[in-house]
C-alpha cells in the first residue's frame, strides 16, 4: 500500500511532464503548421491542379489537430495522447518519405536494379557459401571441422553479399547520402522526422501510457492502428488520395499544368441535354438546337442535342459492348462449363484450351484480332469466302465473295471488339462456372435422379440455384469489366481509337482522350466520376435483385 | 538463428536503399517554369507558297557547349522501328564525343501507335520529361501557348551561325510564331527535324498486268490528273478477287490530300475557323468518296492499306515517305512512286514536318539549342535521310542532292516535285485546339468515305461541330 502511494506522485509528475512537453510541442507544431498552410496559400507551386486550397485546407487541418492535440494533453486527457501519437506518426512517415525522396532514393532505386542485374552474377558466392556450410553437415563426428565448415561458409556468403552491394554503389550512396544531407530540406526533413518520432516514442511508452490512464482498450486500439499503419498509409496515398484529388479535379479546368475551380461546369456539360421539335424529319438541327448544342439523335419530329455529344455517344458504345459481352461470355460459358463438369476422358486438356485465351494479353490478342479482321489480307473474311467457294460447288448457288469491313465499318467495328472480347472472357468465366459446379454436391444430384427429374428439370431447378452466388460473381465482375472496356477499342482502331465515326468510343476510351490527347484532365476526371457513378449504381442493382434472388 | 537472419534481411535492405541515394539519375529539368499560358490570337496569314529560290549553304552550329561543369542532356524522337532508333543512337554517340562537357542521353519514344504524345505531356507534366523532344507540326501551338516549351528566339539571336532561312519557310512560318502579337518571325520555338510530302506508291506488277499507262509517265507529260488516277485506279481494280486500285490510311492528310488538290482546305485565311464547307473543299471530299463509294476501287476507309498494299494486292498507295523503309524491307513486286494526281486546285500535297523542341523547364537551355543546332546540321540530316524515311529540312542542293540519291524508289524527284508545287503545310492551330479539331472532322471524314454521310449532311455539319469543339463557336 505504501508503495502504491509512494508511485502515484511519480505517475502524476510523470504525467504532468510528458503533458507540458507535449502540449509545447504541439503548440510549436500548430505555429509551424499554421505558417506552412499559409505560406502554401501564397506558393506559386500550388497553383498547379488547384493544389492551393487542398494543401492549404490539409494542412491548416494538422494544425487544428494539434492545437486540439495540445489542449487535451494539458488537462491531461488520454484523448490527448491518442491524438498526439496519431499526428505524430503521419508526420514522422511523411518526413521520412519526403526525406527519401530529398535524397534521391525513388530515382535511385532503377539504377540500383540496373546494377543489380549487371552484378546478379556474384550471387554464385552466395550459393558458393552455402555449399561449403553444407559440407560441414556431413562431419556431424567431427564438431570443430563441422564448425568451421560452418563458419567459412557464412564468411563466404557474408563477404559475396558485402562485394555485391560494394558493386551496388554502397559507397557512393553513402555519399549521396551525406552530399544530401547537407541540403537545407533535407536537414530540415531530418530534424522533422526525429522531433516527431521522439515526440512518437516518448507518448507511446507504457509509463505515458499509464501517466494518461490509458486503458487496455486504447492499448489494442493504438497496437491495431499500427499495425495496419503502412497499409493504410499506402492505401491513402495510392487509392483514396489519388481518388478525391481526382474528384476536386473535376471541379477544374485543370489542363494538367494549372487550373480553376469552376464548381460543377464540367457535369453540367457533361448532362447538358436539349429536346427540340422538328417541322419535319430532315431539318436541319443548327436550325432548331441552340448555340453550343449538336445532334445527339432524332426521333421522328423530335431531336436531342447534347453539349457533348461524344460523352453520350461513348456512354450508349459502352452499355451496349457490356451488354453483349457480359452475354456472350456468360451464357456460354455456364454451357461450357457444366459440359466440362462431366467426367468424360480428356476434360482437362479441353479446360485448358477454353482457360488460355484469359491468360493472354489483352493488347497482343487485340492486335492479333486486328489482322483476323483485315478486310483484304484477314483470315476471317479468307474463310468465309472459301466457305462460300464450297457452297458454289451446290447446283444453283452461285455466292458473291464478301469483302466485309469488319473494323472499318460502324456498322461492324463495335460487333467486331464485342466477339473478340466475348471470346477472351469465355474462359476465365467458365472455369468461375467450373468451379461453383464442383461445390455442388452430387448426393443432391443423385437424389433428383432417384426422385425422376430430368437432366433438363436437374440444371433448372438444382444447378441454376445453387449456382446463384457463382453467377452473381461472374456477372458482376463481367460487367465491371466490360464497362472500364479500353485496351480493345485502343488498340484494333486508327490513332486516337474510337472509330470509325465515334463507332467504338467507349467512356474510358474517351476520358483518356480528353484527359491525354486534348489536355483538359479537369473534364476527363469529371467523366471518370460518371463513370464510376454508373458503375456503382449498376453494381447496387445487382446486389438487390442478388439478394431479392437469394431469399426467393 | 531467425532473428540473426532478420537482422541481416533489414541491413540488407538499408544498405540497398543506400545505394539507391547515390545513383546518379539523368539530370531533371530543374529551373523555373516557363511564361504563363497566352491566349494566341490569329496569325497574320498561312504560308501559301513552297520554297523554289535556290536553297541556300548550310551553316555549322556556331553556339559552343557551355565549358564548365559536366552536364547530361536527354533526348528523344518518336522512331518507327529498331533501324531508326539506331541511327539517332548513332548520332546521339557521334554529337556526344563531339561535346566536351555534355553527356548525352537518347530515349527513343513509342511510336504513334504507343501514344508518343500522350507520355511526353504526362512526362512535362511530372517534371520528367526529357531535354530535348521531337514533336509533330501540328503540336507546336499547344505546347507554346501552355509554357511547355522554350522560345528560343534570344539563342538564336546570339547565335551568328543560324538563320531562319535556312530552313523550308513553311514550317518556320509556324515555328518562329508569336502568340502574343499574333507575327510570325518574332519566336523560335524550335527547329525542324525533317520534312516529307505525300507520293502515290506504285504496285507496276500490278499496273502492268492491268494495262494501265504509267502513272510516271503521265506526271512527267503533265497529264496525271484525276480521271487518269481514276482511269489507273478502276483498271487495276478490274483485276478482280482482292486487287484494289488504291488505298490510304484513316486520317486526316489523307482526305485533306484530295481537298487541298480540290482548291479548298481545313482553315480560313487567318486559321481562325473550319473552312471545310467551302464548295472546293466539299468537292475535294465528294471525289474521294466516289472512289469508296461509287467506283469502289480502295480499301476501306479505315483499315490499314499498308499490309495489303505490302502483300501485293494494291495498285496505288498514297503515302507519305516515312513510308519507303517499310516498303524497301516488305515488298516484293517491283514498285517506285509518283506525285499526287493534279485535281481542279493542282497537285497539292501536304508538306509534312516535325520539329526538335526545348522543354521550358530545361536547366541548361544554353546546351540544348547547342544541341538542337546539331541535330539540324546537314551531316546529321543526312544520315537520318539515308534511312529513307525523310527529307532534310534544310533548303539546300547538297541535302536534296544526297537525298535523290536514297533509292529505291527511283523516282525520289516525285517528294521533291511536291515540295515545289505549293504544297499545304501541316500547321498547329494557334487559336483552337488541332486534336479537337482534328477528333470532330476524322469523324466526319470516315462517315462520308464509309458511306455512312451523305456528301450534303456532310456540308451542313462539319464546320458547325468541328468550329465548336476546336474554336469553341
Amino acid at each position: 500500500m505504501a508503495t502504491t502511494t509512494a508511485r502515484r506522485p511519480a505517475v502524476a509528475g510523470n504525467a504532468t511532464l510528458l503533458a507540458r512537453l507535449g502540449a509545447a510541442w504541439h503548440a510549436l507544431l500548430a505555429v509551424g503548421l499554421a505558417l506552412g498552410a499559409w505560406s502554401v496559400s501564397q506558393a506559386d507551386w500550388a497553383q498547379r491542379d488547384g493544389l492551393r486550397p487542398l494543401a492549404t485546407a490539409l494542412i491548416g487541418l494538422g494544425a487544428v489537430w494539434s492545437v486540439a492535440a495540445a489542449a487535451l494533453l494539458l488537462r491531461p486527457d488520454r484523448r490527448g495522447r491518442l491524438l498526439s501519437l496519431g499526428l505524430n506518426y503521419v508526420l514522422s512517415v511523411g518526413c521520412l518519405l519526403a526525406l527519401l525522396g530529398t535524397l534521391g532514393l525513388y530515382s535511385g532505386l532503377d539504377i540500383v536494379a540496373s546494377r543489380f542485374y549487371r552484378w546478379a552474377w556474384l550471387l554464385i558466392g552466395v550459393l558458393a557459401g552455402y555449399l561449403i556450410a553444407s559440407i560441414g553437415d556431413r562431419y556431424l563426428h567431427a564438431p570443430r571441422t563441422q564448425a568451421a565448415y560452418h563458419r567459412a561458409g557464412r564468411w563466404v556468403m557474408l563477404g559475396t553479399i558485402a562485394v555485391l552491394l560494394l558493386a551496388m554503389g554502397l559507397p557512393q550512396g553513402l555519399i549521396g547520402l551525406l552530399a544530401g544531407l547537407r541540403q537545407l530540406t533535407a536537414l530540415a526533413l531530418l530534424a522533422g522526422l526525429l522531433l516527431c518520432g521522439t515526440a512518437f516514442w516518448l507518448l507511446w511508452r507504457p509509463q505515458a501510457a499509464r501517466a494518461f490512464g490509458a486503458g487496455s482498450r486504447d492499448a489494442e486500439a493504438l497496437n491495431g492502428y499500427l499495425f495496419i499503419g503502412p497499409n493504410l498509409l499506402g492505401f491513402l496515398l495510392f487509392f483514396a488520395g489519388p481518388l478525391l484529388f481526382s474528384l476536386w479535379l473535376s471541379l477544374t479546368n485543370s489542363d494538367g499544368f494549372r487550373a480553376e475551380f469552376v464548381g460543377l461546369r464540367n457535369y453540367v456539360n457533361i448532362f447538358s441535354l436539349e429536346f427540340a421539335g422538328l417541322e419535319h424529319s430532315g431539318q436541319r438541327a443548327s436550325e432548331v438546337l441552340s448555340p453550343g448544342f449538336v445532334e445527339l439523335n432524332r426521333f421522328g419530329t423530335t431531336i436531342i442535342g447534347a453539349k457533348d455529344r461524344l460523352f453520350w455517344i461513348a456512354l450508349w458504345n459502352t452499355v451496349v459492348y457490356c451488354f453483349w459481352v457480359t452475354l456472350l461470355s456468360v451464357v456460354p460459358a455456364l454451357l461450357i462449363a457444366t459440359i466440362l463438369n462431366s467426367k468424360i476422358p480428356g476434360m482437362t486438356f479441353f479446360r485448358a484450351i477454353y482457360f488460355i485465351p484469359s491468360i493472354a494479353g489483352v493488347v497482343g490478342v487485340a492486335v492479333i484480332w486486328k489482322w483476323l479482321y483485315n478486310s483484304n489480307i484477314g483470315f476471317l473474311n479468307y474463310g468465309i469466302n472459301q466457305l462460300i467457294g464450297v457452297i458454289n460447288l451446290l447446283p444453283g448457288v452461285a455466292l458473291d465473295p464478301v469483302n466485309i469491313p469488319w473494323l472499318a465499318s460502324q456498322q461492324t467495328a463495335l460487333a467486331s471488339i464485342i466477339i473478340m472480347a466475348a471470346w477472351q472472357l469465355l474462359g476465365f468465366n467458365t472455369i468461375l462456372f467450373l468451379a461453383g459446379l464442383q461445390g455442388i454436391p452430387n448426393d443432391v444430384y443423385e437424389a433428383a435422379t432417384i426422385d425422376g427429374a430430368s437432366t433438363w428439370q436437374r440444371f433448372r431447378t438444382m444447378t441454376l440455384p445453387l449456382l446463384a452466388p457463382t453467377t452473381f460473381f461472374v456477372v458482376t465482375t463481367t460487367l465491371i469489366t466490360t464497362l472500364q472496356v479500353f485496351s480493345e477499342p485502343f488498340v484494333m482502331t486508327p490513332p486516337p481509337g474510337g472509330g470509325p465515326n465515334n463507332a467504338t468510343l467507349t467512356a474510358v476510351l474517351y476520358l483518356y482522350q480528353k484527359g491525354f490527347n486534348r489536355f483538359e484532365q479537369g473534364y476527363a476526371a469529371a467523366v471518370a466520376w460518371v463513370l464510376f457513378l454508373f458503375i456503382f449504381a449498376v453494381t447496387l442493382v445487382q446486389f438487390r435483385l442478388q439478394r431479392r434472388y437469394g431469399e426467393m | 538463428m531467425q532473428r540473426r537472419f532478420a537482422w541481416l534481411s533489414l541491413l540488407a535492405i538499408l544498405s540497398l536503399a543506400l545505394a539507391a541515394c547515390g545513383g546518379t539519375p539523368a539530370a531533371q529539368p530543374t529551373s523555373a517554369p516557363a511564361a504563363e499560358a497566352t491566349t494566341a490570337p490569329a496569325p497574320t496569314a498561312a504560308p501559301t507558297t513552297a520554297p523554289t529560290a535556290a536553297p541556300a549553304p548550310t551553316a555549322a552550329p556556331t553556339t559552343a557547349p557551355v565549358a564548365g561543369e559536366a552536364i547530361t542532356l536527354r533526348w528523344r524522337t518518336r522512331p518507327d522501328n529498331q533501324a531508326e532508333i539506331d541511327v539517332y543512337q548513332t548520332i546521339s554517340n557521334d554529337l556526344d564525343a563531339e561535346f566536351d562537357n555534355i553527356t548525352l542521353v537518347y530515349e527513343p519514344g513509342g511510336s504513334e501507335t504507343a501514344s508518343y504524345q500522350d507520355v511526353l505531356k504526362t512526362e512535362l507534366a511530372a517534371g520528367t520529361a526529357p531535354d530535348v523532344f521531337w514533336i509533330p507540326g501540328t503540336d507546336i501551338a499547344d505546347f507554346a501557348t501552355r509554357g511547355l516549351i522554350l522560345n528560343l528566339r534570344d539563342l538564336a539571336d546570339a547565335d551568328a551561325g543560324y538563320n531562319d532561312a535556312d530552313f523550308y519557310p513553311g514550317p518556320m512560318f509556324h515555328l518562329t510564331y508569336n502568340p502574343e502579337t499574333g507575327k510570325t518571325g518574332e519566336a523560335l520555338w524550335g527547329l525542324p527535324r525533317d520534312v516529307s510530302t505525300f507520293a502515290l506508291y506504285l504496285n507496276l506488277d500490278l499496273l502492268e498486268q492491268a494495262g494501265a499507262p504509267d502513272p510516271r509517265e503521265l506526271a512527267a507529260a503533265g497529264k496525271w490528273d484525276w480521271d487518269a488516277f481514276v482511269e489507273t485506279a478502276v483498271a487495276v481494280n478490274n483485276l478482280g478477287g482482292d486487287i484494289k486500285g488504291f488505298g490510304m490510311n484513316a486520317w486526316w492528310a489523307n482526305p485533306g490530300l484530295f481537298i487541298n488538290s480540290a482548291g479548298g482546305g481545313f482553315f480560313n485565311e487567318e486559321r481562325t475557323a473550319c473552312a471545310l464547307d467551302t464548295d472546293e473543299s466539299v468537292a475535294g471530299l465528294a471525289f474521294a468518296s466516289r472512289l469508296y463509294n461509287e467506283l469502289k476501287v480502295a480499301v476501306p476507309y479505315g483499315e490499314d492499306s499498308e499490309p495489303p498494299f505490302l502483300a501485293g494486292n494494291v495498285g496505288m498507295f498514297l503515302n507519305g515517305r516515312w513510308a519507303t523503309p517499310g516498303t524497301r524491307a516488305g515488298a516484293t513486286f517491283d514498285w517506285d512512286v509518283v506525285e499526287v494526281p493534279a485535281g481542279p486546285g493542282g497537285a497539292r500535297s501536304w508538306l509534312f514536318w516535325g520539329a526538335y523542341v526545348v522543354n521550358a523547364n530545361t536547366a541548361h537551355p544554353e546546351e540544348s539549342w547547342a544541341l538542337i543546332r546539331a541535330l539540324t546540321r546537314a551531316d546529321t540530316q543526312g544520315k537520318i535521310s539515308a534511312l529513307g524515311a525523310n527529307i532534310p529540312s534544310r533548303v539546300s542542293d547538297e541535302a536534296i542532292a544526297a537525298f535523290l540519291t536514297f533509292t529505291p524508289p527511283e523516282n525520289n524527284q516525285a517528294f521533291i516535285n511536291s515540295l515545289e508545287n505549293d504544297p499545304a503545310v501541316e500547321g498547329p492551330l494557334w487559336a483552337g485546339s488541332w486534336p479537337e479539331f482534328d477528333n470532330s472532322t476524322q469523324a466526319k471524314f470516315t462517315a462520308v468515305l464509309n458511306g455512312d454521310l451523305s456528301i450534303e449532311d456532310y456540308k451542313a455539319t462539319v464546320c458547325r461541330e468541328a468550329n465548336l469543339a476546336a474554336f469553341g463557336q
